[in-house]
C-alpha cells in the first residue's frame, strides 16, 4: 500500500491534534471548578494552581518561566513537528507535545500559575501534563525502536 | 569525530525531552 502521507498533510494533523489538545485543556481547566460543587469534585477533582515549574522542580520570575517555556516549544516541539513532517515520527507526537506546552504556557501567560485539578492521589495534574507525558512517551518509544532498526541494518 | 557527534545527538536526544517536561508541565503533590 502507497503511503499517501505528505509534509503538508502531517502538518495539519498535527496543528489539529495540537489543537484538539489545547482546546480539551482548556475546557476543562475552566469547568474544574464547577466540577467540584458536584460530589465534592467525584473523587477526582482538586481545582489548584501552580505558579512554579512540575513539583517545584524550578522556578524563576515569571518572564524568564513563560521564556523558557516558549523556548522549550519551539525547540523540541519543533524538532519533533519536523521530524514528523519527515517521516520519523508520527504526528501525534508532536500534536500532544506542542497542544500540552501551548495549554500550560498559555494558563502562566493568562493566570501567572497554572490550573491542575486531575486528583490521581499522590499528584495532581492537568491534561496539559498527560498529553505531554504521552506524547514523551511516544517519542522515546519511536527512538528506540528507530535505533533497533538501525542497529539490526548495520549488523546485515 | 562521527563518534563525537553520535554522543551529542544521544545526549540531545534524552536531555531535550527531559528539559521540555521541565519547562512545559507543571503537575503539584498532593496538599
Amino acid at each position: 500500500m502507497r503511503n499517501l502521507s505528505t509534509p503538508h498533510s502531517v502538518a495539519v494533523r498535527t496543528a489539529s491534534i495540537a489543537l484538539g489538545v489545547f482546546v480539551s485543556d482548556a475546557v476543562s481547566k475552566a469547568a474544574a471548578p464547577a466540577l467540584v460543587s458536584l460530589h465534592g469534585g467525584l473523587g477526582f477533582v482538586l481545582p489548584i494552581q501552580n505558579a512554579e515549574y512540575s513539583f517545584g522542580i524550578a522556578s524563576a520570575s515569571l518572564p524568564l518561566m513563560l521564556a523558557a517555556s516558549a523556548l522549550g516549544i519551539l525547540a523540541f516541539g519543533g524538532y519533533t513537528a519536523w521530524s514528523a513532517t519527515h517521516g520519523g515520527l508520527p504526528a501525534w507526537i508532536p500534536g500532544l507535545l506542542i497542544g500540552g506546552g501551548a495549554g500550560n504556557l498559555i494558563d502562566r501567560l493568562l493566570f501567572g500559575a497554572v490550573h491542575d485539578w486531575l486528583d490521581l492521589g499522590k499528584v495532581v495534574v492537568n491534561l496539559a501534563d498527560l498529553a505531554i507525558l504521552a506524547g514523551l512517551a511516544g517519542y522515546l518509544a519511536s527512538v528506540a525502536l528507530h535505533r533497533r532498526a538501525e542497529s539490526r541494518l548495520e549488523r546485515l | 569525530m562521527k563518534t563525537l557527534r553520535r554522543i551529542a545527538a544521544r545526549t540531545l536526544v534524552v536531555a531535550l525531552p527531559v528539559l521540555y517536561i521541565v519547562v512545559s508541565t507543571a503537575g503539584t503533590g498532593h496538599p
